[in-house]
């Protein structure tokens, strides 16, 4: 398999809004101009190969959604490249990026604030068709609507309802269409589920994995739900605070993780009656604050094997199988 | 076959009269009585001076012996000129039919211009947020220091009277209001999500704002429009009754209350009386029917 996208070094920062006067501060008698920067990803790479479902984890705050946001230049980048299909699009202008709009798709987390409240679910769906000239005509891209609503299986009488008139499952398979309106290759999905109760979660699940295999396109997923993620991904990647700590295939995650922090969100995951994944280890602290990184290995400060090193150096990321990376002292890389 | 499906599409008037709002319109008394009023106003704005009986403005038709004669039902008066004459002889009705063309062009045509130009400010100022937005809002924060009577007598101070003038002072002090409310507005829609898909079709930032910003910001404005008529009315009112609005060839309901104060206390009560109780009539309504728009509109407002 192809390299679909490779994500290289990315970084992003925002600068804290703050007034001139609140950024000056006192530094060794002298008033100097500092101003505060959130760190909300740091650092990270990691490929998607053509077909796969990649997924990043980690808690709320950890820079998911950003380095998602990021990705599919919703936000410009401070500094990485994101490589898809042999290109770079970081640095590329809104007008470069067209041609990439068609390609990569999103699916966001919350279906109500995702639908434009005053538009008709056929216009919603019409307007990446019109506007990329998909369809020769109007009645090319309407008929083109209603095919994909029953793809998605919502009834093509509904096109000329308006978004509050669905459920949250409903819009969901909306936003679903409209990310498919454009038949892109690659389609990152933020959350897609967590705003969805339980027993909606899964059928819209099903719906995009059979999704992928009929369009045969990759997914990037953003989740926090670990069962959510199991269900739908080939490989996946654990972010802490911005970095990515582990990296590898399903097997290697949910099998042989090597990462304490992996191993603490692994075993946060409630189960009924089966043997939990790892042995309980209570989760320790918070996450720190992404505007004052901690020094070294970002994970120390909760870490229960945290050796003096640790809050020196900052771990790399190091392949210890092959697929498998982990970003951690203990575990000894191994060379190619 | 999806190709099949039948669009449902049904007449508009239907649409209207099916429409959750006209059932709320028909078991709102006040919304109704407050339609009633503007639609009547309009109606007697625009075709009253045919109807009249005589063109106060047409010296030919004036009769100074016809000066002071009281309201029809009065003693000594002339069935002719049912709620009075001036002192000129001119007929009071008509003089109001004739002014409340003048009163309503201002209220509506100023609330159109500050509408379309506080939103447009509005929108550039809450899409962009750079330092265009931020210069635009401190033109609002030192225009909204000012009293807007204020600005209005400076204005018709410095450029003289005329119904121009006076739409310009009335657009300098009303537009920020509108300004404001798209500002805020479009801050909380443009960090939703569908403003990020519409980007991710490939929309340029102008069509963003007008296909999807635009949209959710406008019911408020309409809500602050109605009700800013009535306010603007009033206004245009008062800087007539002051001798600086609208000219005396061109007069409003402002300006024939003014006409009337100087007899109000001789007895002559219905020179100025029954214009102004127009004016109270047409806001009154005018209010009635924003109050209406503003509940089913913008629920948050209430």
């Amino acid at each position: 398999m192809s390299d679909l996208l490779q994500v290289k070094n990315l970084v992003q920062e925002f600068k804290n809004k703050q007034s001139f006067i609140d950024s000056l501060k006192v530094r060794d008698g002298k008033i100097v101009r500092e101003q505060k920067v959130v760190h909300a990803v740091n650092d990270i790479s990691f490929t998607i190969a053509e077909g796969e479902a990649f997924s990043l984890v980690g808690e709320s705050g950890c820079g998911k959604s950003t380095a998602a946001r990021t990705i599919i230049r919703l936000l410009t980048p401070t500094s990485g490249e994101i490589i898809y299909r042999g290109k770079d699009i970081a640095p590329l202008k809104d007008t470069e990026l067209l041609p990439y709009r068609k390609k990569i798709q999103m699916i966001f987390q919350d279906p109500y604030s995702s639908l434009d409240p005053r538009q008709k679910v056929k216009d919603i769906l019409m307007e990446p068709i019109l506007f990329h000239k998909l369809a020769p005509n109007r009645k090319a891209a309407e008929t083109r609507c209603y095919e994909l609503m029953e793809r998605v299986g919502l009834r093509p009488e509904q096109a000329d309802r308006y978004p509050h008139q669905f459920s949250g499952g409903q819009r969901q398979r909306i936003g679903i269409a409209r990310a498919l309106a454009v038949e892109p290759e690659f389609i990152i999905a933020d959350e897609p589920v967590s705003a969805l109760d339980v027993s909606i979660q899964a059928q819209i699940l099903n719906l995009m994995m059979d999704l992928k295999d009929e369009f045969h396109f990759s997914y990037l997923f953003i989740s926090h739900d670990l069962s959510v993620v199991k269900h739908i991904s080939d490989r996946l990647g654990v972010m802490y605070l911005g970095a990515l700590v582990e990296c590898g295939s399903k097997q290697d995650l949910f099998e042989r993780m090597s990462h304490p922090y992996t191993k603490m969100l692994l075993s946060a995951v409630p189960t009924v009656g089966e043997k939990p994944l790892v042995e309980s280890m209570e989760m320790v602290g918070e996450i720190p604050s992404p505007i004052d990184l901690p020094s070294g290995c970002f994970f120390h400060g909760r870490c229960p094997y945290a050796m003096p090193i640790c809050s020196q150096q900052r771990p790399e990321l190091k392949q210890i199988e092959p697929g498998h990376y982990v970003a951690c002292h203990l575990c000894p890389g191994k060379e190619k | 076959m999806a190709s099949e499906v039948k669009k449902p599409s049904k007449p508009l008037l239907r649409r209207i009269v099916e429409s959750e709002m006209f059932h709320n319109y028909c078991h709102n008394l006040p919304a109704i009585v407050g339609s009633i009023i503007i639609f009547a106003a309009v109606l007697i704005a625009v075709f009253g001076r045919w109807l009249a009986p005589q063109n106060p403005y047409d010296l030919t038709q004036l009769n100074l012996m016809d000066a002071y004669l009281p309201p029809a039902w009065e003693e000594g008066s002339n069935p002719l000129y049912l709620l009075g004459t001036d002192i000129q002889g001119r007929c009071v009705l008509s003089s109001m039919v004739y002014g409340s063309a003048s009163s309503l062009t201002i209220g509506f045509v100023g609330m159109i211009i500050s509408l379309v130009l506080g939103t447009t400010l509005g929108l550039i100022s809450g899409y962009s947020n750079g330092r265009l937005g931020s210069f635009i809002m401190r033109v609002v924060d030192v225009q909204l220091s000012f009293p807007s009577m204020f600005i209005a007598l400076v204005i018709v101070a410095l450029l003289g009277r005329g119904i121009d003038k006076v739409l310009l002072a009335l657009v300098m002090s009303g537009w920020v209001t509108y300004a404001r409310t798209v500002r805020a507005e479009t801050l909380r829609v443009k960090n939703m999500d569908f403003v990020a898909s519409a980007r991710l079709v490939g929309l340029k930032r102008l069509q963003i704002v007008i296909r999807h910003v635009l949209p959710n910001v406008i019911t408020s404005v309409v809500v602050l429009g109605t009700l800013q008529t009535g306010n603007f009315i009033l206004t245009e009112a008062t800087l007539s009754f002051l001798g600086v609005g609208v000219p005396v060839t061109q007069p409003s309901l402002g300006l024939l209350v003014k006409n009337g104060f100087d007899v109000l206390f001789s007895g002559l009560w219905w020179v100025s009386v029954f214009p102004g109780l127009y004016i109270m009539l047409l806001v009154f309504g005018i209010n009635l029917f924003g109050d209406f728009l503003r509940d089913e509109l913008n629920p948050r407002l209430k």
